[in-house]
């Protein structure tokens, strides 16, 4: 019982760090474009850096939780950690930090609360390296095995992220969802009336000149369906974009962070048909006889 | 902050000249309309041209008066950028520009960088970019000259009717003090629905104050005074005390609502 006590804060701290590493490892470009945020690694060293943190992270974070080199596994979370903490800190001292100041976003953090929370997770990391004891009792090889496939894992789930049909597992978007209870609260039309067809944009994509052309061919007329297109930025952005893609459609600016929710590869169609999520599209917009 | 009342019949006012201003007039036959936009800063060799004037039509942006050989039309389709004969472009009385005839083959494409529009014309460098942000005390006009999306977004909003009621009603003297950007997207979806609000009460005791914060407004010496950490924040007054207010949108429902509820709970 006393051992089992001692092993929690290890246990607790590596059920964090797999959380966080498989969170990553799902969207590793989003991953990748808050490390970029920091302004301390940028371009390909910002992807490398993401796909190394990735499979450590997961590596550290299963060795506390079944505890094998655990002091060790600690030590080194602690590590990150304070590496982590002084990235955050460098960034906010520059100014760099997440939000744009607009209120709005439920799921982005001030860095004051992120090094709040790291720092929680430190302690943890120094009470795992106090109380752990022993952990299982492992074979010699059995180890190495658990550490190469979820180092294996690390790797390979990334690299293979996209094409994972899990949109819907990690993302609040889901077919039968009511407009309600999307982020959507910026749209300047009431979306629980009526069918919509909504798209997620990245308004510096190359092909947005293609996309909005075939948004435009399905805006009202045979598809019975409304246009809107939401992107996450500032509204200036918004200038540029509908001057060079002349969309025949509403173009919403709203926070990063509130779409983010609803995605993890841009662009992204939907549905909306009196208030529900029908349909949902990834990559290109659907063909008016899919919207009819 | 100066203040200004917002009056239905004012508004009203408001919306039918930028109504006018912001769409493309009707020309005559064979000539292709233009409708002045203020929506671009125009630099040349890194100097602002300020007698610059933008158009806006189907083909394009029209720029005059950047001391280039001839009007110049920026081209969306095909991203290019094309002379047009001066003498085919004509201006009425009213502001409005109309092209007669075909712009020259282009002269150089543009490219697009950080949101501006950069090209290359007689050895220079042209950049167009969107009008930096509002900053300072504002009024309604000049939030929708800045940002002609205010203007439908007040015009289509329908404002929740029991709060409506409630302000309509409200019998005291309340500054509703208006913090926001005009580069902030939260701000743009909100504010007016407020402004709608306000002017669908048709109340003179209620009275709105807008300010316009800068990006990275948390230096500005306004927003440290009031203590604003984010736009929009929303200040109810009366007799020059605070007596509320809301950081941003609400959590749920509309932000009359919000507004009506603060009057209700916080009035002295």
């Amino acid at each position: 019982m006393v051992s089992l006590l001692r092993s929690l804060p290890a246990v607790a701290l590596g059920l964090v760090f797999v959380a966080a590493g498989l969170l990553k490892a799902v969207d590793p470009a989003e991953f990748t474009r808050q490390i970029e945020t920091y302004g301390i690694v940028t371009g390909p060293a910002a992807v490398w850096l993401a796909y190394l943190l990735i499979p450590l992270e997961l590596a550290l974070g299963t060795a506390l939780v079944v505890g094998y080199r655990a002091r060790l596994a600690a030590a080194l979370t602690g590590a990150l950690l304070v590496l982590f903490m002084g990235a955050t800190a460098y960034a906010w001292s520059q100014g760099k930090t997440e939000g744009c100041g607009c209120f709005g976003s439920i799921a982005s953090r001030t860095p004051g609360q992120v090094l709040l929370e790291d720092t929680a997770f430190l302690a943890l990391a120094f009470l795992a390296m106090l109380l752990h004891r022993q952990g299982l009792s492992w074979s010699r090889w059995r180890p190495a095995v658990v550490l190469c496939v979820v180092l294996a894992a690390g790797i390979a789930l990334p690299a293979g992220a996209y094409a994972l049909p899990i949109d819907s597992l990690v993302t609040d978007l889901k077919v039968g969802r009511q407009s309600a209870d999307l982020p959507l609260r910026e749209a300047p039309m009431d979306l629980s009336k009526g069918t919509f067809l909504v798209a997620l944009l990245d308004v510096n994509a190359a092909d947005s000149r293609e996309t909005v052309k075939r948004l435009n061919l399905l805006n009202g007329g045979q598809t019975g369906a409304t246009v809107v297109a939401f992107f996450g930025g500032e509204v200036d952005e918004k200038t540029i974009f509908c001057f060079n893609t002349n969309p025949s459609f509403e173009v919403v600016a709203a926070p990063r962070a509130d779409l983010k929710r609803l995605y993890r590869k841009l662009p992204k169609f939907f549905q909306l048909k009196e208030g529900r999520v029908s349909r949902i599209w990834d990559g290109v917009p659907p063909t008016p006889e899919e919207v009819s | 902050m100066k203040s200004m009342t917002v009056m239905a019949v004012a508004a009203l006012a408001i919306g039918s000249i930028f109504a006018v201003a912001t769409e493309a007039p009707a020309a005559a036959p064979g000539l292709v309309p233009f409708a002045p936009t203020s929506t671009y800063k125009v630099e040349v060799d890194g100097a602002e041209i300020r007698t610059a004037e933008t158009f806006l039509g189907d083909p394009g942006l029209l720029l005059l008066g950047c001391s280039l050989k001839f009007p110049v039309l920026v081209c969306p389709t095909d991203q290019t950028i094309r002379y047009i004969p001066q003498e085919n472009v004509i201006r009425d009385p009213q502001g409005n520009v109309s092209m007669k005839g075909t712009p020259t083959d282009p002269i150089s494409n543009y490219q697009t960088l950080g949101g501006q529009i950069i090209f290359q014309a007689e050895g220079r460098k042209v950049k167009l970019s969107p009008k930096p942000p509002l900053v300072g005390t504002q009024t309604l006009e000049k939030i929708i000259a800045h940002n002609p999306d205010y203007e439908s977004r007040i015009k289509n909003y329908a404002p929740d009717e029991a709060a409506v009621t409630f302000l309509s009603q409200y019998k005291q003297k309340t500054q509703i003090q208006i913090y926001f950007g005009s580069w902030c997207s939260v701000c743009e979806a909100w504010v007016p629905r407020l402004v709608k609000s306000v002017q669908s009460a048709k109340n003179p005791e209620l009275e709105l104050q807008f300010e316009a914060l800068p990006k990275n407004f948390l230096g500005d010496t306004t927003a440290k005074l009031k203590g604003i950490t984010g736009v929009p924040t929303i200040i109810l007054v009366q007799n020059e005390k605070e007596i509320g207010r809301l950081n941003g949108r609400p959590e749920e429902g509309t932000m009359e609502a919000a507004i009506a509820k603060l009057l209700r709970t916080n009035a002295p």
